[in-house]
């Protein structure tokens, strides 16, 4: 530690820190614009000048090291007249454009300009100008789909070509030119399309980087600040959201170190234009003679309540159905179960309807079946070793992406990355394997072999040793000598995380291959270890609150088994109701009862049954089997249109509550605007419609009351307190906190080779794309002018062999399906696979699925 | 006067390798690798009072002691060729006509200070030079003086050249590593010094061609011997480009603490036509001018700081008294404005401001007040910027006004510029 005056008051600071963190540990203000907490300092603007005693010249203080005993003033004569300098010089070519700049209210440089109280300019001189065309006003430039560049604000800070490159790994933004001509532009005139695009607008200390959104949409100071966080991907970014009356402005970051580090992706940052869109429902509706029209919300709650009497008193409770949202909040979700669990009586509910092969529900109880990420995201610093397996982190978890590559530029954490694909994090990566689609269990095992030790008995030994490198090398297409040298690298990191995604979860054999991935952590140790696991990355927002919640057939609240006593007894008195402990229908069967008429009642809250269920002719075909179908929702989704009665849900941003991100963070997110047009929070809805049913159990006016039940009954929860949540969140721990004492026995996991069909040459895989997320963000105007079409990505000798061309459109073709797309040629993918995203609604690629195929088959044609 | 540099310059062909090791070369190489350890030659160097001839002056063995013995990064030597002060054309004879005495030092210095590898960082716009030094690097390669094992002695040495872009600020050593290193040529903040975390954020050591061209002299003839020449304070010899309103303009090399006199009349020839001096820029554009009444000052590093200005890098550029004053300013100052790398605040914007107001001045449009906004802008960018090229950018503002405020008067009452010679700036 160093100890140093600023402005006579005594401080220490760690060894290395600057003056400036000196002075703003103490609250000294010191203004500053080229200085960021995360970039790299750089002194260029000067605005930072402090004096040292005893230096003859002014120091700039963010990148004066504070040196034992340093007197430092910030407030003395010298060092104001010092910064009034560097003002004036920074205003002699800007434009001083503010009452019609987008910056004005919330602009560093007007705010320094402010505070050093220079209110005169000795400079008589024309300004620099930059161009960009003759004619041109205000001498903007788009620069990308959602940004533009007012150069001639620029006080070249640099902090948005620092940003791209420290941070994301991005050179599409650059500096070029020299001296007054410094120019920010982009790269060959590319637009600027990167996935954290968006964080350069927010750091930019002037009008220079404005985004296309928000520009001369409202004044900030118009504007309220709501703390959200995003209702996109798992990652739990928080955000701040600027509204005014009942719109939605912009969104931006809101700092949480543990998460985000104050960088959110342009999913995050442009998506929420979701919540004014005009397509949203507006009022419940109610299917007469095959059309869904208009009603009341009385109308519809008594039909539903009564056909709800109806149906229980005429089949039973197993005649209904519910199938929840990883998209809702843990108080929609907690609701939602408690109403069927009590009001209906029956545990057939289910979430998880993107899943041909479902794994077990998750278990509180041992190691291997928590399926959660047992590690946080400010640990991929701390580790040694990063295996990502089967994710395109950059798509599906832009923010863990961020940490990662952190990790790798700042603390030399070798990256390995097993793949079937290429990704755009492979840059980064000191080992890619690409192992052939299906074969990534025989590489974890030869993995397993390579590093066996006594952890594993005679049997395990005898058995795995039948995966020997030669010939899983056979099998993978991966080279033998790579998978020893990746099982010695893995063996002796001292810490090593595990990050298994998207293409592991869907795997067709899923379990087999994280059951390996857990023996191999196990052989090398890591299961063990602190800053080490191994971690499943669910895919949204609230995927793992909804898993917490126990919207699960086999589930109560806390991952807790139905037919745990104890357990069972303290719910059923805090919910007054007898719960049953048989367990109920998971989504195939609950799709299954349908068909078979079993299943009379369906009620699905905020999940887009049609779009997401692999197997989209099936899931069509059931829906309209369904005897009544409510279906809760925000926009009328393939699902909804199909639905008896329809319930406007309000979004992310219309209610408060709490999500669980990927890393178990609880995070409590406050109302933007007030829900649009009719519409409600889902808990709302079915507190009203147990309400309207008379049970006086679901009396709930906030949602602090629902969450004060989570927290007094989920043991995982036990412990978090609604009002203490404060802006960073907390994670539950429970469980995991004890993961290193676990015991855990290996598996044999043995490979089942994938059958290939007759005909179908291309196996088909889907996924997110970096500018999307599911099918929600499809609505999104902002990102859609970022990418709004869908395409089939495929392999290059591939296409060549058909003759086929970059935006040629193809037929995708099924046993089951056929659609209609543009091709996109590229060399990331291995021969006989194809990439379609997920996120358009236009594309319906679950018409290719069949939910009974766990490999999806296509054949290609030129249309 | 004693010849070191440029002993040789006028030889025939002396930049190709037979006629340079003809002509004694490569034997401080051989002596150095057969007789002294690397810590023996920085030892000598530091004794010897070896200071940069590029500009700045810094002891050259105290520079090459400041980088860590016990560092297990990889060191490097870069050579600064970027010779783009204005008057300023040392360097570019030494690399046109006689290279190897260059590359020469280069790998002693390389090998004193523990590199393996040393780049050779040409200014772009020296084609000739570039062409001859890559050939003598071909060349030494090729006799073994450059490459794995030289001379038998298991040291290794791989030359690399490259040519910068063309930017004034690449002299400046972090912005030559900036530059080097593939990144757009903008000076680095300091510290950490580049002997600590230079290129590559490995140990470095950036000298001048110059410089470097006085070490082999040095290995060969000791530093007693190099002692004896010059001043005391300022050792050795120095080469002076002299050049504007001269009958004889060229490089001369000459002993440290000569006259400036003896270099403009004795050697120079005088003033063309025999016109009055009026000013002298000692040492490049980044240094005060000096007047006729300095004329005896003696032209050593100590000598010409008492003098008020700098040796700097030994470009005299001599002015008669036909030369406006304001214009020179105005020239030089286009000059600093084009050059500044934009980095920081002062440099970037009070240039062009000054630039400014000069031109106004020049052309009829200046106030009185604008003299003593100029000092202000001055004021307002001395000591504040990252590296030398702001204060350099203030010099001749100041320094012109020191002496000739009365000719920045004489532009205002008149409504221009009274001398009849006009100048077209860009």
């Amino acid at each position: 530690m160093v100890k140093i005056n600023v402005d006579g008051k005594p401080v220490e600071v760690e060894e290395g820190q600057t003056v400036l963190q000196a002075a703003l540990k103490l609250g000294i203000y010191c203004p500053t614009f080229c200085w960021h907490e995360k970039l790299e300092p750089i002194g260029a603007c000067r605005i930072c000048l402090v004096e040292i005693e005893k230096s003859p010249k002014l120091a700039v203080s963010c990148i004066t090291k504070a040196m034992e005993g340093m007197n430092v003033h910030v407030s003395s004569p010298k060092a104001i007249d010092g910064r009034k300098g560097v003002m004036e010089m920074l205003l002699v070519n800007h434009p001083l454009d503010c009452p019609t700049c987008d910056k004005g209210g919330e602009c560093d440089l007007q705010d320094v300009a402010y505070y050093v109280k220079n209110d005169r300019s000795r400079f008589g001189e024309p300004k620099r100008r930059f161009l960009t065309s003759a004619r041109s006003t205000f001498d903007e430039k788009q620069i990308g789909p959602l940004m533009y560049l007012t150069m001639n604000r620029c006080i070249a800070c640099f902090k948005c070509v620092r940003m791209l490159k420290e941070v994301a790994g991005e050179y599409d933004l650059g500096a070029f030119g020299r001296g007054v001509f410094t120019e920010i532009d982009v790269v060959k005139d590319q637009p600027i399309t990167n996935e954290f695009s968006g964080n350069t607008v927010e750091i930019c200390p002037v009008g220079c980087l404005t985004s296309k959104p928000f520009r001369y949409a409202v004044r900030t100071w118009l504007t309220q600040k709501k703390s959200s966080v995003c209702g996109f991907c798992s990652d739990g970014c928080n955000l701040t959201l600027w509204v005014g009356g009942d719109k939605i402005f912009r969104a931006t970051s809101r700092k949480n170190d543990a998460v985000d580090e104050g960088w959110i992706c342009d999913k995050g940052r442009y998506g929420y234009d979701i919540v004014n869109h005009s397509d949203r429902i507006k009022t419940p509706l109610i299917k007469k003679n095959g059309k869904l029209e208009p009603a009341t919300w009385e109308e519809t709650f008594d039909l539903i309540s009564n056909k709800i009497k109806e149906t229980k008193d005429k089949f039973g409770p197993d005649a209904f159905a519910g199938i929840g949202s990883a998209r809702c909040s843990n108080e929609d979700n907690y609701l939602f179960q408690k109403f069927f669990r009590t009001v209906v009586g029956t545990n057939n509910i289910d979430h998880r309807v993107a899943f041909k092969r479902l794994l077990p529900s998750p278990s509180s109880s041992s190691i291997e079946n928590l399926y959660t990420m047992t590690n946080s995201i400010e640990e991929l610093e701390k580790t040694k070793m990063i295996v990502v397996i089967g994710c395109d982190i950059t798509s599906e978890h832009p923010i863990i992406g961020l940490r990662i590559k952190k990790a790798v530029n700042n603390y030399a954490t070798p990256l390995v990355l097993i793949n079937s694909k290429k990704t755009k994090l492979n840059a980064w990566a000191k080992t890619e394997i690409l192992p052939k689609f299906g074969t990534e269990v025989a590489l974890i095992n030869s993995l397993c072999n390579a590093a066996l030790n006594q952890k594993a008995d005679q049997g395990f030994k005898d058995w795995v040793k039948t995966y020997s490198p030669q010939k899983v090398s056979e099998i993978t297409g991966v080279e033998a000598n790579a998978i020893s040298k990746l099982a010695e690298e893995i063996s002796s990191a001292e810490r090593c995380i595990f990050l298994l995604g998207r293409d592991v979860l869907s795997h067709p054999q899923n379990q087999e291959l994280i059951d390996a991935v857990y023996n191999l952590a196990h052989l090398t140790g890591a299961l063990n270890k602190p800053h080490s696991g191994v971690n499943l990355l669910w895919e949204y927002n609230n995927s793992q609150g909804a898993l917490d919640m126990g919207v699960l057939p086999d589930r109560l609240p806390g991952l807790t088994p139905l037919n745990q006593a104890d357990y069972l007894q303290n719910v059923e008195k805090v919910w007054q109701s007898k719960i049953s402990t048989k367990p109920g229908f998971n989504i195939h069967q609950i799709l299954d009862g349908i068909d078979k008429g079993e299943v009379k009642f369906l009620y699905v809250m905020e999940e887009n049954l049609v779009s997401n269920y692999p197997d989209r002719k099936y899931a069509q075909a059931v829906l309209a089997k369904a005897a009544f179908s409510v279906v809760q929702e925000i926009f009328l989704s393939e699902t909804a249109q199909r639905a008896t009665v329809v319930l406007p849900a309000a979004s992310f941003a219309e209610k408060e509550g709490t999500f669980t991100s990927v890393e178990r963070r609880v995070q409590k997110f406050q109302r933007g605007v007030r829900p649009q047009n009719q519409s409600k929070p889902d808990w709302q809805i079915i507190s009203m419609l147990a309400l309207w049913m008379d049970y006086e159990n679901f009396n709930y006016d906030s949602t602090e009351k629902i969450s004060t039940e989570i927290f007094s009954l989920v043991p995982s929860y036990l412990g978090l307190d609604y009002k203490k949540l404060g802006n960073n969140g907390a994670q539950w721990n429970g469980f995991v906190s004890k993961k290193e004492a676990m015991t855990y026995s290996l598996k044999k996991t043995d490979l089942k080779p994938i059958q290939s069909e007759q005909g179908y040459p291309f196996i088909l895989t889907t996924g997110n794309l970096v500018h999307h997320c599911g099918t929600l963000s499809g609505y999104s105007e902002n990102l859609n002018l970022v990418v709004n079409e869908s395409f089939c990505e495929m392999n290059q000798q591939d296409a060549e062999k058909l003759g086929i061309k970059t935006n040629d459109e193809i037929w995708l073709e099924s046993a089951s399906g056929k659609i209609k797309t543009k091709a996109k040629l590229s060399s990331n993918l291995q021969p006989g696979m194809v990439f379609v995203p997920i996120n358009f609604k236009e594309l319906e690629v679950n018409l290719l699925m069949d939910k009974d195929n766990l490999v999806d088959w296509i054949k290609i044609s030129k249309v | 006067m004693t010849k070191i540099v440029f002993k040789n310059i006028d030889k025939p062909e002396q930049y190709k390798i037979e006629n340079y090791i003809k002509n004694g070369g490569y034997q401080g190489l051989a002596k150095t690798l057969k007789e002294y350890k690397p810590a023996d030659i920085i030892e000598m160097v530091k004794k010897s009072g070896l200071r940069g001839r590029g500009g700045a002056g810094f002891p050259t063995g105290l520079k090459w002691g400041f980088i860590p013995k016990d560092s297990k990064k990889p060191k490097y030597l870069c050579v600064n060729a970027d010779e783009s002060e204005p008057g300023t054309f040392k360097d570019r004879e030494i690399m046109e006509k006689d290279p190897h005495i260059s590359i020469e030092g280069a790998i002693i210095a390389s090998y004193a200070i523990g590199a393996n590898v040393c780049f050779y960082y040409i200014r772009g716009e020296f084609v000739l030079c570039a062409q001859r030094i890559q050939k003598a690097i071909e060349e030494a390669y090729d006799k073994g003086y450059l490459g794995k094992n030289i001379l038998g002695s298991g040291y290794n040495l791989d030359m690399y050249l490259y040519r910068g872009a063309g930017a004034y600020i690449c002299g400046e050593e972090t912005a030559l590593l900036e530059s080097l290193e593939g990144k757009r040529g903008l000076a680095r903040v300091k510290p950490p010094f580049p002997a600590v975390e230079g290129l590559y954020k490995s140990p470095t050591v950036v000298n001048n061609v110059e410089t470097l061209a006085n070490v082999p002299d040095i290995v060969l003839k000791g530093a007693d011997w190099f002692l004896s020449i010059g001043t005391a304070k300022s050792p050795g010899t120095k080469i002076f480009s002299l050049s504007g309103h001269i009958n004889k303009p060229g490089n001369y090399e000459l002993d440290m603490g000569t006259p400036l006199r003896h270099l403009i009349y004795d050697l120079g020839g005088g003033i063309k036509d025999n016109r009055k001096l009026k000013a002298i820029i000692p040492g490049g554009p980044s240094v005060p001018i000096l007047t006729e009444e300095h004329l005896d000052v003696k032209l050593d590093f100590e000598s010409l700081v008492q003098a008020g200005t700098m040796l700097g890098s030994g470009g005299v550029i001599v002015m008669d008294e036909t030369t406006c004053m304001v214009k020179t300013a105005l020239i030089l100052m286009n000059f600093f404005k084009h050059e500044s790398c934009g980095k920081c605040t002062p440099c970037r914007e009070g240039t062009v401001w000054l630039y400014d107001i000069l031109y106004r001045l020049e052309h009829g449009e200046g106030k009185k007040e604008d003299i003593d906004l100029l000092l202000k802008v001055c004021e307002n960018i001395g000591g504040r910027t990252i590296c030398a090229l702001g204060d350099a950018a203030i010099v001749p503002v100041q320094s012109t006004i020191k002496y000739f405020r009365e000719e920045y008067i004489a532009h205002v009452e008149n409504r221009g510029c009274l001398t009849p010679f006009k100048f077209q700036l860009n």
